[in-house]
């Protein structure tokens, strides 16, 4: 390790802070969008219980919504990243299922009406 | 330092099968994020040895053999897409950086931060979805760490595959 190292290693963990602070305020979110290749699959209630299984790309994703979060139960795509994304509850936090091509953001009620006049 | 271009072949072909077997325990190891192929870069040691041993042309290739061959043993059409942006980025920059004075782990890790970056990219540009940025920091500051570790295997197994190599080169 020498000199430059240290400065690429202290400039990276500086950039990575500075845009990680942000996040940490996040405010709770109240709905979950669910994006299946890119259309609107459908926006649902944090507060109200429900399990979608959806079909796509050959992958059946298990998504679970209520008490205020919002996680993949179950997923059949290869790896499985989706499944240990865990559960979100934050305003823009977002669990991705590449591979089946779904999408779920949570969205607090201020940003969903403003997210529906600009799509 | 290695001469005989068919040695120099077999060499890169077993930094293939080297990467190849690196590649498949790592894909045991899932980190909780929702973007295929955002790993802890066990795989890249071998592209970061064989880009001091052999050279940035031989590293490349290496990299795009071992990227190709594990989306077909592996992976899907989508890993591929992932792999193959993410490890051409990360080695320029790796390339790049090796030749402005910064040692194997400056190397290592702004390869493992750029790989990352990129494959947040292509989720960006393959889902349509904005909000794959959020997980840029975190991947970033994880790249910091397994960019360290990917650094200090390589470092060390860099000095003593050296002196075997030139061992080979005068001996046989």
């Amino acid at each position: 390790m020498n000199k430059r190292d240290i400065i690429l290693l202290a400039v990276v963990i500086v950039i990575s802070a500075v845009l990680f602070v942000p996040t940490l305020f996040h405010k709770s979110g109240t709905e979950a969008f669910v994006y299946v290749n890119k259309e609107l699959y459908g926006r649902y209630d944090l507060a109200e219980h429900k399990e979608l299984i959806i079909d796509s790309n050959g992958i059946t994703d298990d998504i679970v919504i209520g008490d205020g979060y919002v996680y993949m139960k179950d997923a059949t795509c290869p790896g499985r990243q989706c499944v240990h994304s865990g559960r979100i509850s934050g305003n823009n936090e977002s669990i991705c299922c590449a591979p089946a091509g779904v999408m779920i953001v949570v969205k607090s009620e201020k940003d969903s009406e403003y997210d529906a006049i600009t799509r | 330092m290695m001469r005989s271009p068919g040695r120099k072949i077999t060499t890169a072909a077993a930094f293939v099968a080297l990467g190849l077997i690196m590649g498949y325990i790592e894909s045991f190891i899932v980190l909780p994020v929702g973007i295929p192929g955002v790993r802890i870069g066990i795989a890249n040691i071998a592209v970061v040895l064989a880009m001091y041993l052999l050279g940035p042309v031989y590293g490349g290739c290496i990299l795009l053999v071992r990227v190709i061959l594990s989306s077909m043993l592996f992976g899907s059409g989508a890993s591929f897409l992932y792999s193959l942006c993410g490890g051409a980025f990360s080695y320029v920059v790796m390339v790049l950086l090796s030749r402005h004075g910064f040692s194997i782990y400056g190397v290592s890790v702004a390869g493992a931060v750029v790989h990352n970056i990129v494959q947040t990219v292509v989720a960006y540009i393959l889902m349509g979805s904005i909000y794959v940025m959020y997980y840029i920091p975190p991947l970033m500051f994880i790249g910091v760490f397994a960019g360290l570790l990917v650094g200090f295997v390589s470092d060390i197994m860099y000095k003593r595959l050296r002196r075997i190599m030139i061992f080979n080169e005068e001996g046989i």
